[in-house]
C-alpha cells in the first residue's frame, strides 16, 4: 500500500488502522536511524514510541507535502536529539560503558572498528551525533539533511566536518591504546 | 588493497544495528496503548480544570457563607424589617398617587376659566384697575 493509499484509509475514519500500516511500513528505517543515534536499544524504544505518539497527535494536520517517511524522519531526528539532550545531563551522573553494553547486545552486528566508532559517535554533542549518523549511515544530501533540521548547508557542512575530525582523533587514540 | 579497503569503508557506512525480532508488533501494542491512554488523558484534561475550578469557587462561597454565620452578619436586623413593613404599608404607592394628584391639580389650575375672567372684569374690577391690566397687556 502507497503512501496516498494509506492517507485515503486514514481520511475515510480508518485511522488506527492506517496509522498501524504507516509503523509496519517505515517502522523499521526509522528504527535503524534512531538506534543509529542513541546506540542503546531501550533508548530507542522510547524514542521510537515518542515519535509515533507525536505523529499521531499531528496526523490530523499532514498534508501530504511530503512523503510519510520524510515526515516521520523529521519527527524522529529531533525527538531523538531532545532525547539525547536529557540524556546528556543523566550520563554526567551515571556514565554508560558503550562498549561492554554493545557487547552484551544481541541486536549488535559489529566488529572492533565498529565499537570504536560507536563510542566516538557517542562523545558527539546530540546535533553533531545526528548530522553525522544522516550522512555517513544514511548517506542523505546536505539539502535534505537542511531541510529536516532547518539548519543551513554550509552549516551543517562544517558540523560533520568537526564531528568527523573529532571522531577521527578520538578513534585513533583508542586504537592507539 | 585499495579495492580492500573501499570495501571495508562501505561496510563500515553500513549500520552495525538490527531490529529485534517482533519488534514493530510489540511498539505497534504500546503506540496503541499510549494512543488510548492519551485520549482519555483529554478527556479528564478538560474536564479537571472545569471541576477544580467549580470547587474553588463553591469552597471560597462555602467558607464566605461560614465567616458571616459565625460572626453573626447574617442575622436579620430591624432596619431591613422597618424598610419592608414601609413598603407593605403602601407608602410608597400612596406617595406615587399623591403626586400624581398634585400635578393634575396644578394642571387644572393653569387652565382659566374664560367666564370667570368675564364676570371679573364686569363685575368686581375698578376704573382704575382697568387701565393697569390693560398695560400688562400691551
Amino acid at each position: 500500500m502507497d503512501d496516498k493509499q494509506i492517507l485515503e484509509l486514514y481520511n475515510s475514519g480508518e485511522k488506527r488502522q492506517a496509522f498501524n500500516l504507516i509503523i509496519r511500513k517505515y517502522g523499521e528505517r526509522l528504527y535503524l536511524h534512531i538506534r543509529q543515534m542513541t546506540i542503546c536499544h531501550d533508548d530507542a524504544n522510547d524514542c521510537m514510541q515518542n515519535t509515533f505518539i507525536r505523529a499521531w497527535q499531528a496526523m490530523d494536520n499532514f498534508r501530504g507535502e511530503s512523503n510519510i517517511y520524510t515526515w516521520l524522519y523529521r519527527i524522529g531526528t529531533n525527538e531523538t536529539i531532545n532525547f539525547l539532550r536529557k540524556q546528556k545531563i543523566k550520563n554526567v551522573f551515571s556514565p554508560i560503558d558503550i562498549a561492554a553494553h554493545l557487547a552484551d547486545d544481541p541486536s549488535f552486528n559489529g566488529d572492533k572498528a565498529q565499537i570504536a566508532l560507536q563510542e566516538a559517535l557517542s562523545k558527539l554533542p546530540p546535533r553533531q551525533k545526528a548530522v553525522f549518523t544522516m550522512r555517513y549511515y544514511d548517506e542523505m544530501p546536505y539539502e535534505k539533511i537542511s531541510e529536516i533540521l532547518g539548519t543551513s548547508v554550509s552549516s551543517l557542512k562544517a558540523s560533520y566536518h568537526f564531528a568527523y575530525t573529532k571522531m577521527k582523533k578520538w578513534i585513533l587514540n583508542y586504537l592507539g591504546d | 588493497m585499495r579495492v580492500q579497503k573501499m570495501e571495508n569503508r562501505k561496510e563500515h557506512m553500513e549500520s552495525p544495528f538490527k531490529m529485534p525480532d517482533g519488534y514493530l508488533s510489540a511498539l505497534e501494542n504500546a503506540v496503541g496503548e499510549r494512543i488510548a491512554a492519551e485520549d482519555k488523558q483529554g478527556f479528564k484534561a478538560v474536564l479537571k480544570p472545569a471541576l477544580i475550578l467549580a470547587c474553588t469557587f463553591g469552597l471560597i462561597f462555602g467558607m464566605g457563607y461560614g465567616v458571616l454565620s459565625l460572626t453573626g452578619t447574617l442575622k436579620e436586623d430591624s432596619a431591613p424589617q422597618e424598610s419592608i413593613a414601609i413598603i407593605d404599608e403602601g407608602l410608597i404607592d400612596s406617595h406615587f398617587i399623591d403626586f400624581y394628584e398634585e400635578t393634575a391639580f396644578l394642571a387644572e389650575e393653569d387652565a382659566i376659566d374664560e367666564n370667570f375672567v368675564i364676570n371679573y372684569l364686569e363685575n368686581e374690577a375698578t376704573d382704575t384697575d382697568l387701565p393697569e391690566i390693560y398695560a400688562q397687556l400691551q
